[in-house]
């Protein structure tokens, strides 16, 4: 049994961050942090240079990491151009592959998730919008909030509700995914600007009035798109993670930088050294583990919440330890811009908490013999 | 009510008034000269600075209240008078012959600033005094202040310098910083105090502006917590969430007294500052993605809790010195 990986990946490793450090210049990184603009110019150098694959996920995950070492603004926007778009490859037809998923892995469109909404964020079932039925299809309506691509997207996968819930606790019942164009008739993005961190990538606020979606949009069965959402959180979340790990070992190289120009390092710095190390290390084996188990399609959701909430803690952890190591440099450029992007791994795509109740969940599920 | 309830009472109304509406404008254009004004109308520009000399002579714990109700509603703004304050006034009062530029900073017609050496200085192309200041110096804050307090073997003051350029850091994003060239202005030296000195002073005053950011994001925190609702039910509902607050509470209730308590000020101020990144990360995280967006007011205290964890001192070097106050001189040395 070896817990390393294969020769090939950490290759690709070496290639990724290769890329990272020769594309993601002080430069660029500085203006899209300041004009909060779309980095276009780099997501095609990152598809253009094979860094996100479906059908070799590693290689994603582990671009996501090295990108993230760098940058996470400019990396994470890059890769998740194609956010999403794994629902089409679990549940999508094939003329929805070919139209949509086809097109986004080659980089020539930009995908995007459009789950939360203002009224409801963690409680997914929650969410308002409505897919009433029509000739042919059905009429969206609703509001979506903290679309990431939302404002460039060529298209959307919406979770929207399509009968009503039968009751309060079967809310997630009764719910559809369905794919939106980005030039149809009734749809608006707003984007939102003044974030924390993590500014060039696009966040926007969507607004659907009476869109017609045709039936051939319809992803998978009607009725399921709570399930299919919750699926693809299963895979997503690890990606969350490996961005995480990313981030954690990029402030892992800023301590060490820190501490190699110092004369003398006392006992104190050598412990916050290998105490940051240490949990970077655990962070990315349980990410490596929560990812081999759904790259073998035997995804374990618990492990899965682990590592996302695991290592977005260990990110916060070793971002506010480096900080306060480096001091006052710290203030400005390339480190405090990690250190706003390092908090969001605790929000999105889960927060921490809800990580907690899916990982509680699971294991008294496996208790109790289910 | 005791003075420093008065103080607390005044500086809230003044807060209400002139920054509650208007924070996010401040981190954005900065303070303006209308503002400054009225700062100093008010006495928190020359908190400390004598009455004779157009201040408002407030003790270390009025000053502290000054600071951390400004905080509550804008660290930008706190920031701004503790650097008037405590960086600059504060070290002109220790040496004599100061009493015509106490006054301009008092009154707001002129702003100082403070330069650090080998704290604040460029590394590389570190200032020194020949026949003039010579050299550059990086994140100074209010780069273009009139008057500037530079550290070296001593204080010097200097007026002038060539602001090379401006940029916002981490925090106070309503107070620009920059870099600074000499070129051989007068530099008179002041005092023998060196700037480690001043910020030890200071300690204090940092405390109470932490505090001040602690209490805001708790809060902030707690009121969001009754609005919000997640699964049917509001999120202070939920044991996790309610104990975070709890928690903070208690330690906020816990530091607040300590802060202005303590005889020894470093130590308050190295709780407070934790407690103040802490408050901000649980604010953010209970407001999860409105948090994350500026307009929240929510987020600015993660960064600006961080920002003045880093501009007030090294922790490092303050721990070695508190446990040497506590353990005795040959602690904390290897
Ligand atoms: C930059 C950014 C990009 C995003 N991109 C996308 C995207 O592409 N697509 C998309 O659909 N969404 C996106 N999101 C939304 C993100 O997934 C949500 O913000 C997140 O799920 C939290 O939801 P919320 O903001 O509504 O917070 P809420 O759900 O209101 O939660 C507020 C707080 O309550 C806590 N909480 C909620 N329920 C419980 C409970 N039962 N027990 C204990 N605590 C609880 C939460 O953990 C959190 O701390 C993005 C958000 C941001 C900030």
């Amino acid at each position: 049994m070896s817990f390393e990986l294969p020769e090939q990946y950490e290759e690709h490793r070496k290639r990724a961050r290769e890329f990272a450090l020769k594309n993601f210049t002080e430069e660029l990184s500085l203006k899209y942090d300041e004009t909060e603009g779309y980095p276009d110019e780099i997501r095609r150098a990152v598809f253009e240079g094979g860094f996100v694959s479906f059908e070799d996920p590693w290689k994603t995950l582990i671009s996501m990491e090295e990108f993230c070492r760098v940058d996470p603004g400019l990396g994470l926007s890059a890769i998740a151009a194609a956010f999403g778009s794994e629902l089409l490859l679990l549940y999508g037809t094939e003329e929805q592959r070919k139209k949509y998923l086809e097109p986004t892995l080659r980089g020539e469109r930009i995908s995007a998730l459009a789950v939360t909404e203002p009224v409801a964020g963690s409680d997914v079932a929650g969410i308002a919008s409505t897919l009433s039925k029509t000739d042919g299809g059905f009429l969206l309506n609703g509001h979506k909030m903290f679309i990431t691509n939302g404002s460039v997207a060529s298209h959307y996968y919406v979770l929207a509700r399509s009968s009503p819930p039968p009751s309060f606790e079967k809310r997630h019942h009764g719910m559809s995914v369905v794919i939106v164009e980005r030039g149809w008739e009734g749809l608006k993005a707003f984007k939102l600007k003044g974030k924390l961190g993590m500014r060039a990538t696009d966040t926007a606020e969507l607004v659907f009035e009476n869109i017609k979606v045709p039936q051939e949009n319809l992803v998978g069965e009607e009725g399921k798109g709570f399930y299919y959402i919750m699926t693809f959180f299963n895979i997503s979340r690890a990606y969350v993670a490996a961005q995480a790990v990313g981030i954690a070992q990029g402030f892992l190289d800023v301590l060490g930088e820190a501490l190699k120009g110092k004369a003398n390092v006392g006992e104190w710095e050598q412990f916050v050294l290998a105490e940051a190390a240490t949990k970077v290390e655990a962070a990315r084996q349980l990410t490596y583990r929560a990812a081999s188990l759904i790259f073998q399609f035997r995804p374990d959701p618990a492990l899965t919440s682990m590592a996302k909430y695991y290592s977005a803690e260990v990110a916060n952890e070793v971002a506010e330890a480096a900080m306060l190591a480096v001091g006052e440099d710290a203030i400005k450029g390339a480190v405090e811009k990690l250190y706003r992007d390092a908090k969001i791994t605790e929000i999105w795509e889960g927060t921490s908490e809800i990580e907690k109740l899916v990982i509680y969940r699971q294991l008294m599920k496996r208790l109790s013999g289910q | 009510m005791s003075e420093e309830e008065l103080v607390r009472q005044v500086v809230s109304e003044f807060c209400e008034k002139e920054i509650e509406g208007s924070w996010l404008k401040i981190e954005r254009e900065g303070l303006d000269r209308q503002l400054i004004s009225k700062l100093s109308q008010t006495g928190f520009l020359g908190a400390i600075v004598p009455p004779e000399l157009g201040g408002a002579g407030m003790s270390e714990k009025q000053y502290m209240v000054v600071l951390e109700v400004l905080a509550e509603h804008s660290p930008s703004v706190s920031f701004y008078v503790f650097l008037q304050n405590s960086l600059v006034a504060s070290p002109l009062m220790s040496s004599s012959g100061n009493e015509e530029l106490l006054k301009e900073i008092a009154s707001g017609e002129i702003r100082g600033t403070m330069i650090h050496d080998g704290f604040r200085m460029a590394k590389k192309n570190s200032i020194s005094i020949n026949g003039g200041l010579k050299g550059d110096a990086k994140l100074v804050p209010l780069p273009d202040a009139e008057v500037k307090l530079v550290s070296l073997n001593g204080l010097y003051l200097v007026r002038g310098g060539t602001v090379k350029r401006t940029y916002r850091v981490l925090g106070f994003k309503g107070i620009a910083f920059g870099d600074i060239e000499f070129n051989g202005e007068k530099a008179v030296m002041i005092s023998d105090e060196k700037a480690e000195s001043v910020f030890l002073k200071a300690s204090g005053p940092v405390a109470a502006m932490a505090i001040g950011m602690a209490r805001r994001s708790i809060n902030m925190a707690i009121e969001y917590s009754k609005q919000r609702e997640a699964f049917g039910k509001k999120l202070f509902e939920f044991q996790p969430i309610s104990f975070y607050l709890l928690s903070l509470k208690e330690q906020l209730e816990a530091y607040e007294s300590y802060v202005y308590g303590a005889a020894d000020k470093l130590r308050a101020k190295a709780l407070a500052l934790d407690l103040a990144r802490r408050a901000a990360r649980v604010s953010l995280q209970v407001h999860g993605g409105y948090g994350y967006l500026e307009d929240s007011g929510v987020e600015r205290f993660y960064r600006d809790s961080m920002a003045l964890s880093l501009i007030s001192g090294l922790r490092l070097n303050e721990m070695i010195e508190a446990s040497r106050g506590i353990l005795g001189p040959g602690s904390a040395t290897v």
